[in-house]
């Protein structure tokens, strides 16, 4: 390992990008800050410095530059060559593919970092579902995020669900093009802001893969404003894209009006974020006028677009009222205490502490923002349910609001009326999430009651810190069936496999020698906590085995106890349902157990778990059919191939097959045409409901317990789901499809991003 | 009982008949003439068109409605005379009843004369902004009848191509018995690279000219225009309402198509805001570089390449070669590393041929076809800007001054544009919340899609659903909706036709009085919630004024 220094350390990998996209960054007037260089840690991205790192093609992503309109491939780069090692990466250049290359490699791979930094965990791309019989569905590991950097010819840039990839663009500026001179090639993914957008979408993606299903007016709209918000501030964490532009504002610094400018400014030059980012303010004239805020804003705001630009410029005023408050003494210092500056270029070292506290106001709000995400129902989510989470996560790490970071926010939420609905007042402690003990209160439970419930939580701490032993004890007990014993041993046998691919690995790095697999006792430890040490299919396949362990757990426990978490149980409510094989009840699906690790303000460690259960339903935009469906249950058709005929439930022949007719599939299955327009053979979208639950991984208290606003048993939810679908056909994209939810949700990302931006 | 076939009109009044072609509009008017002792209706035809498959069955024999059978209707019930034909807009759904043909025949020879013939001013070729528009409009008729040829062979989604194909046919025309599916489009591709092989000197726009004679909505719109004996006649919004012939009272109104640019463009308003806005139907740059490739690669046009010097590029069939010669000898290969790169790239993305080895995991993953989903964004647009070129005409009718609308197609941009209409007359000022707000009459637009009726209320600055039928006009409203919803929504990808939370405010506003083609009878105790039934009376009234037979559905507009 010839480049490697005595201690086996390896210097971070430095690449140069592009600060803005090359419209904006081409101009004179900004070419000192053209460029920003991102870092890297070795070790984020190992590889054999030996060796090519063509793509790149690293730990979390592979870049793939096809072209298939062109029909060529583009030269790959390759990041461990001399030249490109020595010289922070090609130069920044248009006509070069290979700095395309690195620019979207370096820019998801700081993404990414800024979320293992603010989650504490690392990054895992939403796995790949594949449809194995009627009722099963097989997940695969899919470890790397594809980049394509010029698959489509158009103005668009989205990622792709279904493929697990980001998917960019590349088109002629048109003769009015304000992004690029008319004539040349405008490239996507040469835009800081665009490629961080679509990695955050794949990145949330991972994290809530029922986040992409139009469930709540706010549901896309939240996909779509998170990502710009990511965006945006990871823009402003750079400190010297900041300082020259307040540099560039003389004496006369309106720092608020500034920054939304810049923020607004960024996001326009190729489109993208032009919708998103036009609540914050517009030009008049020559100056830059930032829109006040208006509580009724939602209520006017209709489609994702229009309802995601309320919540970035909520959070964008958030922003600013911290930016302000931890300048203001910067001020005062600067104008002898008046607080007004006097005119002329103001002081280089005055500019470089804004843009320095700029960035760090950035971090946090980008901090707050991201780790949010742990604390929000399952599914169904709403702008009020994100302000929640914002308050309660930011709380339970940082107790004191010393700084008034969550007054900050819930003033600039407010402003623009968005409030969780229900709630008569807004103030920090109505915001928090109820913890198990208060929901049990609520709920009517006298204190004596909650003990059971937490006896309960304590055989999972013994549980979850001895794995194998707790499968071993299930089935001895005769405590789960014996298929779901079998399930758990087939996922103990993959993450002992993960666990060896991963030594051997190790052990080829070091001598050579593999290392010998004598992980036959079981593994006894806690696995989820080794998290950040381990590679990442191996804590997939942890995360995997503990849902399924958590779920067996879960499926013991009293009915009370579930109810109280927002599950529907007990007898057989609606037909809907899809009814468990092994509990007769409401299908429960534990769709995640996952660690936050936190460094707190004393630098301890907050370990929690982070448990998310769903319950799901058919559903259907006419009522009636609703109606009879819950009570009746689907009518079932089988296919026997012997007779070639369909049969109903009691072995009726209902149609006979004809190939030439019965060709149409829906929803994996091939019906005959009789069945196939009938509403009744085929839910029109899944209602779902659930809970979120965020345990002490110490204690195993149950911290904060998130639930959806209506059980999955309860048809207010559903109603209120299908009224959304219904009007939100309204705001179709086009005059032929049916409302969102109804559609694909695989496709939400392409259609709602095309051709955004007007040339 | 031999009844007589003719269609008679109220004494005072209008009688409007829906033909049930299936998915498309085809209306015949009936109104009071002043002229001739036996004075004989004025009869007016407003569109004739469906989309092939989409019929309804006839509910007495189950067998599908064609559209020989309503030609033969409207011959009888106008007696071989139609005083007016209006065409609102070139798409295949209003328009290919007008040239389909029978041993090479037309249809509508079957008439003896057609009388005038309205069109919109976009159809106008003494109208420059009109020649503008539709030579733009040819130019991505191209582009987008080569991007669909690409998609088929790309392997797309097979949902998205039929989508894209049938938007093209929307465009193109042509009807069952003449051209299967996708041979329209199969036929001016055709033409353009006959055109191209004859004379490569020749401007592109002079290839699209020659093709585009193909398209058979044109060649429907051709016929009328070749049989029109009273002349033809272009309305424009705004202009000076038009009388119908032979005496008949009734003042017609054109709405739309506006002609302000951008309203034709039907952007949504929050785009107006953020950005600049792009003429009609005129392609952007990202179009142009889009179908560009399309052409290119089906062998019309120029070449037009990668954005990348040819020093970085390797083309496709190289990286997915699996034996290189080139390299045979071991000394090049290491000198130049090449195979190694275009190993690690066959490598990931996969073979050429994602069968071809199974154990390569990424066919999933792969983009060969993905950027050829533009061309159904593009398709889209194109609807949309054609719908918007849709005449929209106001009938008032004289004592009353109750007001008809047919609005085609037309969509937002549209109806956005009307507020801002006036018209003179006799008793003073007409404008449009005026013409609206008398309205009992309402052919619902576009099938009654999402944004072909807008949403809003009184108060809006824009016209919109409320704007229709207000004060004491309110009670008497009544709407037609052509549309065949089994049809749309068993769809591959189901069309959303009619929308329903468009028919469900339609039928609040009318208390239930709402024709839709596929529905042979309209059931007046079925209705949304907190709606208020009619009176018994009021039930009389309707039944009395309403018809329901196989091929027409029938309402009578008393004045």
């Amino acid at each position: 390992m010839a480049s490697k220094n005595e201690t086996g350390f390896m210097p971070p990998r430095r690449l140069r990008v592009l600060a803005f996209d090359p419209g904006t960054g081409n101009k004179f007037l900004n070419r000192s800050i053209r460029e920003v260089t991102i870092t890297i840690p070795w070790e984020f991205d190992p590889s054999d410095p030996n060796s090519a790192f063509w793509g790149p093609r690293g730990e979390y992503v592979e870049v793939i530059d096809y072209d298939p309109a062109s029909g060529a491939f583009y030269e790959p780069i390759d990041l461990n060559e001399k030249s490109v090692l020595l010289n922070e990466g090609v130069a920044p250049s248009e006509e070069d593919p290979r700095f395309h290359q690195q620019m979207v490699y370096a820019v998801a791979m700081e993404t990414i970092a800024i979320f293992e930094q603010a989650l504490g965990r690392r990054v895992l791309w939403a796995p790949r579902w594949e449809k194995t019989g009627q009722r099963n569905w097989q997940d695969t590991y899919v470890q790397r995020l594809r980049i394509y950097p010029h698959a489509l010819r158009e103005a668009n840039a989205f990622y792709d669900p279904r493929k697990k990839a980001l998917l960019f663009g590349y088109f002629t500026a048109g003769p009015e093009s304000r992004a690029a001179p008319p004539g040349t090639t405008v490239f996507t993914c040469l835009s800081h802001d665009i490629v961080v957008h679509e990695t955050v979408h794949a990145i949330l993606d991972g994290m809530h893969p029922r986040f992409a299903e139009a469930s709540t007016p706010d549901m896309l709209a939240l996909h779509e404003a998170f990502a710009d918000i990511v965006a945006m501030f990871q823009q402003f964490s750079h400190p010297q894209v900041l300082e020259d532009q307040i540099a560039r504002t003389r004496g006369d610094l309106d720092q608020q009006s500034l920054l939304g400018e810049l923020a607004q400014e960024f996001g326009e030059a190729i489109g993208r974020g032009g919708a998103l980012r036009s609540a914050l303010g517009r030009m008049d004239g020559d100056t830059w006028v930032p829109t006040p805020p208006d509580v009724l804003a939602l209520t006017k705001a209709k489609g994702p677009h229009a309802r995601g630009a309320v919540l970035v410029a909520a959070v964008f005023r958030a922003f600013l009222t911290i930016y302000k408050s931890r300048t203001s003494d910067l001020f005062r210092i600067a104008s002898g205490g008046s607080g007004i500056l006097r005119d002329g270029a103001i002081d280089p070292d005055l500019v470089k502490r804004l843009a320095k506290e700029a960035a760090m106001s950035a971090n946090h709000v980008l901090q707050i923002c991201i780790r949010a995400m742990d604390y929000v129902p399952p599914v169904a989510v709403t702008f009020g349910d994100y302000l929640r989470a914002i308050i309660t996560a930011d709380h339970d790490l940082f107790p004191d609001d010393e700084k008034g970071y969550r007054r900050a926010f819930i003033e600039a939420f407010t402003a623009w009326g968005i409030r969780p609905a229900g709630m008569p007042v807004v103030t920090e402690a109505a915001l928090l999430w109820p913890s198990l003990a208060e929901a049990a209160a609520d709920a009517g439970y006298k204190e004596a009651h909650a003990i059971p419930f937490q006896a309960k939580l304590n055989d999972m701490v013994y549980w979850a810190a001895r794995p194998s032993e707790a499968i071993e004890t299930l089935a001895r007990n005769e405590l789960i069936p014996q298929s779901s014993v079998d399930g758990l041993h087939a996922d103990m046998e993959r993450v002992r496999q993960a666990f060896l691919e991963t030594m051997n690995r190790r052990a080829d790095r070091s001598d050579g020698e593999p290392a010998n697999g004598s992980t036959e006792a079981g593994f006894n430890i806690n696995l989820l906590e080794m998290d950040l040490n381990v590679d990442r299919k191996f804590i997939y396949e942890v995360r995997k085995l503990y849902s399924h362990l958590f779920w067996a757990i879960l499926s013991r426990w009293p009915d009370n106890m579930l109810e109280l978490m927002g599950m529907a149980v007990g007898s057989f409510p609606q037909r809907t349902f899809t009814q468990s094989r092994i509990t007769g009840k409401p299908t429960i699906d534990v769709y995640s157990v996952r660690i936050a690790r936190r460094a707190g303000k004393r630098g301890q460690h907050e370990d929690e778990y982070v448990v998310e259960l769903i319950q799901s339903r058919d559903g259907y935009r006419d009522p009636e059919v609703q109606e009879m469906i819950d009570r009746d249950g689907k009518p079932q058709l089988t296919f026997d191939a012997e007779k070639r005929a369909y049969l109903d439930a009691d072995g009726n022949a209902v149609v006979d097959y004809d190939p030439e007719q019965h060709d149409r599939t829906r929803d994996g299955m091939t019906w005959p045409r009789e069945t196939i327009d009938d509403p009744a053979y085929h839910r029109d979208f899944r209602y779902r409901a659930g809970c979120t639950l965020l345990i002490d991984a110490r204690t195993f208290t149950i911290r904060r317990l998130i639930r959806t606003p209506f059980r999955a048993d309860d048809d207010r939810g559903l109603d209120q789901m299908r009224k959304h679908l219904s009007n939100s056909a309204r705001h179709a994209m086009n005059a032929f499809d049916g409302p969102d939810g109804v559609g694909d949700p695989n496709k939400a990302f392409a259609v709602m991003h095309r051709n955004i931006g007007k040339y | 009982m031999a009844s007589d076939p003719t269609m008679k009109a109220p004494r005072s009044g209008v009688r409007i008949r829906m033909y049930r072609l299936g998915h498309g509009d085809c209306f015949l008017l009936a109104f009071p003439g002043q002229e001739g002792s036996a004075r004989p209706p004025v009869h007016v035809l407003i569109d004739c068109g469906y989309k092939p498959g989409s019929q309804v069955p006839d509910p007495e024999t189950g067998e599908d409605i064609r559209i020989d059978r309503i030609v033969d209707d409207i011959v009888a019930a106008t007696g071989g005379k139609v005083d007016v034909v209006i065409v609102t807009h070139e798409h295949q759904d209003h328009v290919n009843g007008f040239g389909t043909t029978r041993d090479r025949v037309p249809i509508f020879d079957r008439l003896d004369e057609i009388g005038e013939v309205w069109l919109a001013w976009t159809e106008d070729g003494n109208d420059s902004l009109a020649n503008r528009l539709r030579r733009d409009y040819h130019d991505q008729l191209i582009g987008l009848a080569f991007a669909e040829e690409r998609l088929g062979m790309a392997g797309a989604d097979p949902e998205q191509v039929q989508l894209v194909s049938e938007l093209l046919e929307l465009e193109l025309g042509g009807e069952e018995d003449s051209l299967s599916p996708g041979q329209a489009a199969a036929m001016i591709r055709e033409r353009f690279r006959e055109s191209l092989d004859k004379n490569r000197a020749m401007a592109m726009s002079g290839h699209t000219s020659f093709a585009v004679e193909g398209i058979t909505n044109k060649n429907a719109i051709a016929y009328l225009r070749g049989r029109a004996t009273g002349g033809v006649r272009f309305l424009s919004p705004g202009g000076a309402p038009v009388a119908l012939p032979r005496g008949a009272k009734a003042l017609a109104y054109p709405l739309g198509p506006p002609r302000n640019e951008q309203l034709l463009t039907d952007l949504d308003p929050r785009e107006q805001e953020a950005f600049h806005m792009r003429p009609p139907f005129a392609m952007d740059g990202a179009a142009q570089t889009f179908f560009a490739a399309a052409a290119a690669q089906s062998g019309a046009g120029e070449m037009t390449g990668s954005p990348f010097a040819t020093r970085y590029r390797h083309a496709a069939a190289t990286v997915f070669a699996t034996e290189r010669p080139e390299y045979a000898d071991d000394a090049l290969r290491e000198a130049s590393g090449a195979v190694g790169k275009l190993e690690f790239m066959r490598g990931v993305y996969g073979p050429k041929d994602p069968d071809e080895d199974p154990t390569d995991a990424a066919p999933w993953r792969r983009i060969d076809a993905d950027w050829l989903d533009a061309s159904e964004a593009l398709a889209l647009r194109l609807n949309d800007e054609v719908n918007n070129t849709s005449l929209v005409l106001a009938f008032e009718l004289p004592d009353t001054r109750q007001v008809l609308l047919f609005t085609g197609d037309a969509q937002r941009g549209s109806w956005f544009s009307w507020a801002d209409l006036e018209w003179q007359t006799e008793d003073g000022t007409v404008d449009a919340r005026d013409l609206l707000g008398r309205c009992t009459f309402y052919k619902c637009g576009h099938h009654g899609s999402h944004n072909a009726t807008m949403n809003g209320t009184e108060q809006d600055s824009w016209a919109n659903i409320d704007w229709l039928g207000r004060g004491r006009f309110a009670e008497d409203f009544v709407a037609m909706i052509p549309a065949n919803t089994a049809w749309a929504r068993g769809k591959k990808r189901p069309w959303d036709h009619p929308l329903p939370a468009i028919e469900e405010e339609l039928r609040r506003k009318a208390r239930g009085r709402v024709f839709r083609t596929d529905v042979d009878h309209v059931d007046l105790d079925d209705l949304p919630e907190d709606t208020e039934p009619l009176s018994n009376a009021e039930k009389n009234a309707f039944k009395k004024a309403s018809a329901e037979e196989a091929l027409y559905l029938e309402f009578t507009v008393y004045d």
